[in-house]
């Protein structure tokens, strides 16, 4: 039976992907688990594996289109066999001529498969809240309201919300082109060329795909989750020395931990004590993750991405150790996958290489809670009725308030400090 | 231009009429001896005499339809019904007489008769001296209401309603009796069924008549505190309905909101709304809202009628919650 493979989601928030490159072509057998095509999303080019094995019978994507999320961009099956599509594709962007492709639309009952990657098919126009005159906009303007973010109650588009897509179009075109279809790194910041006639402020600098990436996504945890915040500082002499000691002697194995190695530590083992902070909040109830994926925001140039290291619960410091300098490392090179960048479930955002004494972050969609950690400083601080100089560090959790409390937030605070202050239960 | 309250542009408009035909005359009650209730006739019994200025007793039903009558011969009377709720008492005579015959009769009779009444609430009246039924005749076919929001629309639809040939009920608000405004010497005359666009404005269409103007005013006033442009539109007439004015503007903005004194069951805002969204769906950007008074009878306490009494603070919240400005 043929196989309708479509656009995954692999980001939160991710609508749509760019078909970069088909590493496939009609005719063609692949094995299941074969990388079949490279797509873009907002932030790294990723390849795409097909879930079955089969001859590649249909590819509905011209490289360089932009396709919405759930559509079917290949159809997969067995050599010769005839086949049905659920539904016209329709392709968003790309050239001047929207293609609407019906590849043998028949009137059978669509077949729903459960090769299909996942996705989400609940995007279709029909289902998308939009007002009647967003609708028309956007029709005659020939832009697909898939793409369009709803400002209104009920994320209803509005002819605003059309009108400020409208205005952003142009970057967007210029980006797509900016972005030549071989390459497999992250596109290239876009630094649009103002023309002299152009008589829009000239202050004005559009944003890139990342930069609307991280608005969108602040603004929606910031808008939908109330955070709270607790803070504490936490005594970090003894991980130093800890980590001096265990630097000097592995470092003949290529073993360097890091302060943010013992800190993601600390929070695997006091995630394991208080599970809502590795869980995330829907209406109907909380949702409990099976693994701890700690999530670490890393930012470059361009912006900020927060992928995560996965299944870590077990894991000892070293080998924390290592995945997270591998995660840095690919992060770097684009070579993350698409659970790297959606998986994590509790992040941890580290300022400690500024000289920052504490800030509070903004917990990344859907996951409940973000550890903040500032820089680690020497100070003077009262021990036992004596003033001595200790490394102090300040910690702050911000939380979904609507999974846990204040005293909730206190007490996982207070465990990490807790871990972070006798390190050597991390390591033995 | 003289500056004058809408009493006194209402007395004008009457003495007017008084002074240019000598088919007019005015009947109701308290008119003449006592001045009108709310002293819009003030003085018109020494200056016209009783023939043309005549007090009637409390019997709505037969007065208003000898008016009616009297017009169906040839006068041109004007009466008063002191509140819109005694109307009910002569509602037969208004429905079912004076707004059928000239149709009835196959226009063998016109009935000009203008039936000057007051509407709306919070003067303190309690429940069954503050409500407002223009939107009740609005509904009528061979009736034309009327139902000005400032002293020149007062005198200048009087002069027009005078000259028609149709029943007309024209609705003075009890609260605009004392709103103060510009009115020209020179003569002018004012349509029925063109609205007046009283603010221009291009994100929002606000809707009103009457006692509502001022309160669509305020709201518009806050919204362009708050960078928001606001296109009032005073009605001036229910019937006829100046619709192409509501559709076109509605068009620009795209989204509109109605607002009216009475009840919300019922009310004509409804059936603007429907009217706008027939007209103009592909247009808006939101559901056409509707403000009006909570379905409940005017409490006297003067802290309870003000809850039921619109405000613009209510045209706010709605057009922020369901229109994202």
């Amino acid at each position: 039976m043929a196989t309708e493979l479509r656009m995954p989601q692999m980001g939160y928030d991710m609508e749509e992907g760019t078909v970069v490159k088909w590493l496939v072509q009609e005719g063609e057998t692949v094995k299941r688990n074969a990388p079949i095509a490279e797509i873009e999303t907002d932030k790294a080019v990723v390849e795409f594996e097909t879930e079955t094995e089969g001859t590649i019978l249909k590819i509905l994507a011209s490289e360089g289109s932009v396709i919405p999320v759930g559509q079917t961009i290949v159809v997969v099956g067995s050599e010769g066999e005839e086949f049905t599509i659920t539904e016209p594709l329709q392709v968003t962007e790309d050239s001047d001529t929207p293609v609407t492709e019906n590849v043998e639309i028949s009137n059978k009952i669509p077949e729903i498969s459960e090769n299909n990657v996942a996705t989400d098919p609940e995007i279709t126009p029909s289902s998308i809240i939009a007002s009647p005159i967003a609708r028309k906009l956007a029709e005659d303007l020939g832009i697909p309201l898939s793409k369009i973010q709803g400002s209104g109650p009920n994320g209803r588009i509005t002819k605003t919300d059309v009108e400020n897509f409208q205005d952003s179009d142009d970057e967007q075109v210029s980006e797509t082109i900016s972005t030549t279809p071989e390459t497999t790194q992250a596109p290239p910041e876009v630094t649009p060329v103002k023309s002299s006639s152009n008589n829009s402020p000239s202050d004005k600098q559009p944003l890139s795909r990342m930069r609307q990436q991280i608005a969108r996504v602040t603004v929606k945890s910031k808008s939908e989750k109330p955070h709270f915040y607790v803070s504490a500082e936490i005594d970090m002499t003894r991980a130093m020395a800890l980590r001096k000691q265990i630097n000097e002697q592995l470092s003949p194995e290529g073993v360097k931990i890091t302060v943010n190695d013992l800190i993601v530590k600390a929070s695997i083992e006091t995630l394991k004590k208080f599970p809502k902070f590795n869980a995330y909040y829907e209406e109907d109830g909380i949702v409990y993750n099976d693994s701890i994926n700690i999530a670490i925001a890393i930012s470059d140039d361009e912006g900020l991405i927060v992928p995560a290291i996965l299944d870590c619960g077990d894991k000892s410091l070293r080998q924390i150790s290592q995945m997270v300098k591998d995660l840095a490392q690919r992060s770097s090179n684009g070579t993350l996958s698409p659970q790297e960048y959606t998986g994590g479930t509790f992040a941890i955002s580290n300022l400690g290489m500024y000289d920052v004494t504490s800030f509070v972050a903004i917990i990344h969609p859907p996951q409940s809670a973000v550890l903040a950690v500032g820089t680690v400083t020497e100070k003077p601080v009262v021990k036992d009725g004596e003033i001595v100089i200790a490394q102090t560090m300040v910690g702050t959790i911000s939380a979904d308030h609507r999974i846990v409390d204040g005293a909730e937030g206190a007490e996982f605070l207070v465990a990490v400090k807790s871990l972070l202050e006798n390190p050597m239960s991390m390591v033995v | 231009m003289s500056e004058m309250i809408l009493r006194d542009a209402m007395s004008k408009a009457l003495r007017e009429a008084l002074d240019q035909d000598d088919r007019v005359f005015l009947m109701g009650e308290d008119i003449g001896a006592y001045g009108g209730a709310y002293a819009v006739t003030k003085g018109f019994l020494e200056e016209y005499g009783e023939e043309r200025i005549r007090d009637t007793p409390i019997s709505e039903s037969v007065f208003v339809g000898a008016g009616a009558g009297a017009a169906m011969i040839g006068m041109r009377p004007i009466v008063e019904v002191m509140t819109i709720n005694f109307t009910l008492v002569a509602i037969d005579q208004i429905v079912n007489h004076a707004a059928k015959l000239s149709y009835m009769s196959n226009g063998q009779f016109k009935v000009p008769l203008i039936l000057r009444t007051v509407t709306g609430g919070g003067g303190q009246l309690a429940a069954t001296h503050s409500q407002s039924f223009e939107n009740w005749y609005a509904s009528v076919p061979g009736l034309k209401v009327v139902v000005p929001a400032t002293p020149y629309d007062a005198l200048g639809l009087f002069r027009a309603s005078r000259k028609d040939n149709n029943p007309i009920i024209f609705a003075e608000h009890a609260m605009l009796y004392r709103v103060r405004g510009e009115v020209p010497e020179e003569y002018y005359e004012i349509p029925l069924g063109k609205a007046r666009i009283a603010q221009e404005g291009s994100d929002v269409t606000l809707i009103a008549y009457s006692g509502m103007v001022k309160v669509a005013e305020e709201a518009a006033e806050i919204f362009y505190r708050n960078d928001i442009s606001a296109e009032v539109i005073d009605l001036r007439t229910l019937s006829p309905l100046d619709l192409e004015t509501l559709v076109n503007s509605v068009k620009k903005t795209s989204r509109a909101v109605v607002i009216e004194e009475t009840w919300k069951t019922g009310g004509f805002s409804g059936s603007i709304a429907s009217d706008i969204q027939e007209a103009a769906f592909d247009f808006l950007d939101g559901p056409v809202l509707r403000i009006n008074g909570p379905d409940v009878p005017a409490p006297y306490a003067k802290n309870l009628e003000q809850l039921m009494i619109p405000k613009a603070s209510w045209i706010v919240d709605q057009v922020k919650y369901n229109f994202g400005l």
